[in-house]
């Protein structure tokens, strides 16, 4: 009987080591993903410099402007196909 | 001798008018013209009645209130326009919104042919829509998003400084870094001088202008790309600096 129950507690202990060891892993794996994910979005806009915190900053600015340049492009060739119209006798 | 000079002269002539009408291809639509049975030369009037007529009309006046609602619906949303230009655009496009959908009442109401070709007419000479109001409209979003990107990169420069100056890089290559943000600095001034005055030079023109004002929104044109091209040189440095510091 005694040994019974010690076998069983063993195996319990044993049960609960593997998930809180398994629960461990899956975290670990996580936050490597998430890491990875950043990294990738950061490395398609700019190469960062260092670990400083005006990195950020930095990145955030240039993402900014290249925004608006975007949308300076889309207004020049906007106001460039206006200037190559003509506007003739609507009645014809 | 004398006869046949004026004969020359006056073939001359005629050969030059009859270049130039064929040159002049006049459409009733937002793009570049290009040879179709729909754009064809103004050359003899349809042979249309008084409805098809008006029919026409009104749909010279919807096309343009469509593209007018669009840029009204850009201004309001646009993040570039400063405050005043916004509302000047506003005002304006209204304006002309509200002047062609009275014109077309008027040409709906017109008793004869004659004055509602006329009048027909007006929503071209009185609006200049898809060559003036439409291209303004957009030159002066460009122009003061060029003004803001000007600010932004104000903002940027000390950050790069600072960035510099705290680099472990070698003293060669922070040399380099500081040498890009030098050109930098200075490719946003150029931007800066090159777009100054333009939004003010264009967002006043009117219909009446036209065409001699159409060399104003020229003018613009290529200041706005000059400016452009001083941005994307700037752009450049950024991550050219980004790039050295990062070794």
């Amino acid at each position: 009987m005694t040994h019974l129950t010690a076998l069983r507690n063993s195996v319990l202990c044993g049960v609960a080591i593997v998930a809180v060891a398994g629960c461990g892993a899956t975290r670990l794996a996580g936050s490597t993903n998430t890491g990875g994910t950043s990294a990738a979005v950061s490395s398609g806009t700019l190469p960062t410099a260092s670990a400083t915190p005006d990195d950020s900053a930095v990145n955030q600015q240039v993402q900014s402007i290249d925004n608006q340049l975007g949308t300076i492009d889309g207004q020049i060739n906007a106001a460039n196909a206006g200037l190559s119209t003509s506007e003739g006798d609507p009645s014809q | 001798m004398n006869t046949r000079l004026l004969a020359r002269g006056v073939a001359a002539l005629t050969l030059s008018a009859g270049l130039g009408l064929a040159g002049s291809v006049a459409v009733d639509a937002d793009t570049t013209p290009t040879p179709s049975p729909s754009t064809a030369p103004i050359t003899a009037p349809h042979p249309i009645t008084l409805a098809a007529l008006k029919a026409r009309c009104n749909a010279a006046v919807q096309r343009r209130l469509g593209t007018l609602g669009a840029d009204d619906t850009f201004v309001k949303d646009s993040a570039a326009l400063s405050g005043a230009d916004r509302s000047t655009l506003e005002g304006q496009i209204t304006a002309d919104e509200q002047g062609l959908t009275a014109l077309d009442h008027t040409i709906q109401g017109d008793a004869t042919w004659a004055q509602a070709h006329a009048d027909c007419l007006l929503i071209v000479t009185d609006y200049r829509v898809y060559v003036l109001e439409n291209p303004k409209i957009h030159e002066v979003v460009a122009a003061d998003g060029i003004t803001k990107v000007d600010g932004t990169f104000e903002t940027l420069i000390p950050e790069l400084q600072a960035l510099i100056n705290n680099s472990s890089v070698s003293a060669t290559v922070k040399a380099e870094a500081q040498a890009d943000l030098n050109d930098l600095t200075s490719k946003v001034n150029a931007s800066h001088t090159s777009i100054s005055g333009v939004t003010a030079s264009v967002i006043n023109l009117e219909p009446a202008g036209w065409p001699g004002n159409q060399v104003d929104l020229k003018s613009a044109a290529q200041n706005i790309k000059t400016a452009r091209n001083d941005l994307a040189g700037a752009r450049t440095d950024v991550n050219d600096i980004l790039q050295l510091l990062g070794e």
